[in-house]
């Protein structure tokens, strides 16, 4: 009897102790977005901000993370000949180039996000790129969101009243789903139907609800970071209340990447809740003032948060943030805000300035 | 809450003080203590009380359904609104207290059950008496996904004047990235001095933490009321458990290496579930922990990451003058401490 408790006493300490980098697989698996091999070519998207929806003979589909991303293919000589490029989630005004020459004829899409050319890929390697001819810096406009959640059949409203304010794209902070179901990753797909502009986005604590390679085949990395018009945007994957050390390394070279730039920081949880007796936040505040020391020291200049669906704008370590749950999820009673979404005037140099949209 | 477990229990004989138990009141065959455990571990986490219950005493079961029913309705109280609200700001204080020290007389009161089903009562198991004055030494080994591995060494010294417990202590890492010192005073307003026994202590402390790999420093202040319950005192079969619960806020000021100094609140709610060991030898007990900015901060608890303290175990052995302590804490990581302890004259 002692040595069966004791046994299962053991179990159950290695299993905490093994539970304790809960992301670490999801970290690792990360960076295997965007690399793919098949049909005689191999794909590999710089920086993995490119999901590769489908790799099959003359047919290759991206999922965009980025405003541009370049791509990289290696076209053997049974692979050459003509393929349907197709990259959904890009800049309405984005272009297929190589060598900065528009490249493909391009065909008729039913959304504006979706950038579809017909190529004639010839044996060898070649280097494409797919983004909006002008990024130089200038003053743009994005919004931001996350905690759809329950809200997914009603999300073309947040969308609406998003593209009324004229943003060049939307920024979610996960929680995109409520269980990470199939078919409510369908209902988003055709939600997004409605958003005339790419949708970027990390994963919240409902994606993994599910197996989260749901998530990652459809958008990609939840860790990234990308850079338009000069200002740095960072993703990171906080939903198990925390950062993987993986990830939190890779967070370090993004900073320094972006210590010239203005830069923001997106992720799911906040380091530490706005309200921090309600420590709706990081698992482990340490890890919380950890990472708010180094966007702090790393010149972060906004921090947009999820996972709380209220609203909040406060400061931590200095740096101006939100919390803006208001996608649709259950919203915390009581706070006189609901549905919602943040509006962000943006230009390289300039600190951004922000504001706060009802939907309802 | 705290208040009203310690009029209770002082409206009761004095019975966590010697004498102790001594027996059970009935010979119970073990056949029918095994369907005694059975029932209690099963059933018993609702139908509070059947362990004591078919073992006799009845006494017992009615005290831990009450004590168990009081816990589920505080749940209630406080984990309700919480949830229809989906976490109010305003509804925190006092709802994840009442949640907390619920959860603590719900979980408590049933593992009382199964002891007193068990035949636990058996070990006369009593409250004891500690030193005046102790000072001590500890070993702790931190497992954190972040720091990796670390040994820390730490030294304590803490004592009693009248109804006024102090103490003091310091903890220092193996590489000497992490310094710690802590400043806890109490004073105990219900209850008998220098005893574990059933007792209520105003209680605050104050932390400093300097940590030199995340380069940050952090300053604590804590103000809370602890209760300790021993459930001898609502009726003998429960004798050799107790329930600790402590509640209360705190301010934390964080500086970094760059940026402005962060002041934020700390919510304390903590419980513990015990038993006293025999001749008065300590006492171990298992503990759930809601604060999440001490060293393990909180659970790796899957769907509901981010909801959840830290949970552990600690212990106290007592001989002569010496007092062996350990304890083991899991949250985000996993801290491991033995120390010893010298009470003087």
């Amino acid at each position: 009897m002692i040595n069966t408790a004791a046994r299962a006493a053991i179990i159950v300490a290695i299993a905490l102790a093994g539970c304790l980098r809960p992301a670490e697989e999801r970290a690792q698996d990360d960076r295997e977005v965007g690399a793919a091999t098949g049909a005689g070519i191999t794909v590999e998207i710089t920086d993995r901000l490119a999901a590769i929806r489908a790799l099959a003979p003359g047919q290759l589909e991206l999922w965009a993370s980025a405003p541009t991303i370049e791509i990289t293919l290696d076209v053997t000589d049974q692979a050459a000949g003509p393929w349907r490029i197709t990259i959904d989630n890009a800049l309405p005004d984005a272009e297929l180039r190589e060598g900065g020459v528009a490249i493909g004829a391009a065909l008729p899409t039913l959304r504006p996000t979706v950038l579809v050319r017909d190529v004639v890929l010839t044996a060898g390697r070649q280097v494409w790129t797919v983004g909006p001819a002008d990024d130089s810096p200038g003053r743009f406009r994005i919004a931001a969101m996350a905690d759809i959640q329950t809200g997914l059949p009603k999300v073309h409203e947040v969308f609406a009243a998003i593209m009324t304010t004229g943003p060049r794209f939307v920024l979610c902070m996960g929680d995109l789903t409520e269980r990470a179901e199939l078919d409510e990753y369908a209902t988003l797909e055709a939600q997004l139907a409605h958003l005339p502009v790419p949708f970027y986005t990390t994963l919240g604590n409902h994606e993994l609800w599910a197996d989260p390679e749901r998530y990652r085949s459809r958008y990609g990395r939840a860790s990234h970071q990308f850079v338009f018009r000069d200002v740095a945007f960072t993703f990171v994957d906080s939903g198990d209340a925390g950062l993987d050390p993986l990830v939190e390394a890779e967070l370090d070279g993004w900073l320094e990447r972006a210590r010239a730039q203005t830069h923001l920081f997106m992720t799911h949880f906040p380091p530490i809740d706005p309200n921090a007796i309600r420590d709706g936040a990081f698992r482990n505040r340490r890890d919380g003032h950890r990472l708010v020391g180094k966007l702090a020291a790393g010149g972060v200049d906004l921090a947009l948060y999820g996972h709380i669906h209220s609203y909040a704008a406060f400061e931590h370590g200095g740096i101006p943030a939100f919390v803006s749950g208001g996608g649709g999820a259950r919203p915390e009673l009581w706070d006189g805000i609901g549905r919602h979404f943040l509006v962000v005037e943006l230009e390289a140099g300039q600190p951004p300035i922000v504001g706060v949209r009802r939907v309802d | 809450m705290l208040a009203a477990i310690a009029t209770a229990a002082h409206a009761a004989p004095p019975r966590s003080e010697p004498p102790p138990p001594t027996a059970s009141p009935k010979k119970v065959s073990p056949a029918r203590r095994a369907g005694a455990v059975a029932l209690a571990v099963v059933p018993g986490v609702v139908a509070r009380g059947l362990g004591a219950h078919t073992v006799g005493a009845d006494g017992g079961a009615r005290a831990t359904l009450i004590t168990g029913g009081v816990g589920l309705g505080l749940m209630a109280i406080g984990g309700l609104p919480l949830a229809v609200t989906y976490g109010s700001a305003k509804l925190v204080v006092p709802g994840v207290h009442l949640a907390v020290v619920g959860a603590g007389l719900f979980l408590g009161s049933w593992w009382s059950d199964v002891f007193a089903a068990a035949g636990g009562d058996r070990l006369a198991a009593t409250p004891r008496a500690v030193p005046r004055l102790e000072v001590g030494a500890s070993l702790g080994w931190l497992h954190d996904p972040f720091l990796g591995e670390r040994g820390q060494l730490g030294a304590v010294v803490q004592g009693w004047r009248g109804r006024y417990l102090g103490a003091a202590s310091a903890r220092l890492s193996d590489d000497a990235r992490d310094l710690a010192a802590r400043f806890d005073g109490a004073a105990r307003v219900r209850g008998r001095w220098r005893r574990t026994a059933t007792a209520i202590d105003v209680r605050a402390a104050v932390a400093i933490e300097r940590e030199r790999d995340d380069r940050l420093t952090v300053a604590t202040g804590e103000l809370a009321v602890r209760g300790r319950l021993a459930f001898a005192d609502l009726d003998r079969a429960l004798a050799g458990t107790f329930l600790d619960l402590d509640a209360g806020l705190g301010l934390e000021r964080v500086d970094y290496a760059v940026g402005d100094t962060d002041v934020n609140g700390v919510l304390l709610a903590r419980f513990a579930w015990g038993v006293y060991l025999p001749r008065r030898r300590g006492e171990v007990a298992l503990f759930y922990d809601h604060r999440r900015e001490q060293q393990v901060g909180g659970l790796v608890a899957g769907r509901a990451a981010g909801f959840f303290g830290s949970v552990g175990a600690t212990g106290e052995l007592a001989l002569s003058c010496w007092t062996v302590a350990a304890s083991v804490e899991v949250g985000s990581a996993w801290l491991t401490t033995v120390g010893l302890r010298r009470g003087l004259p």
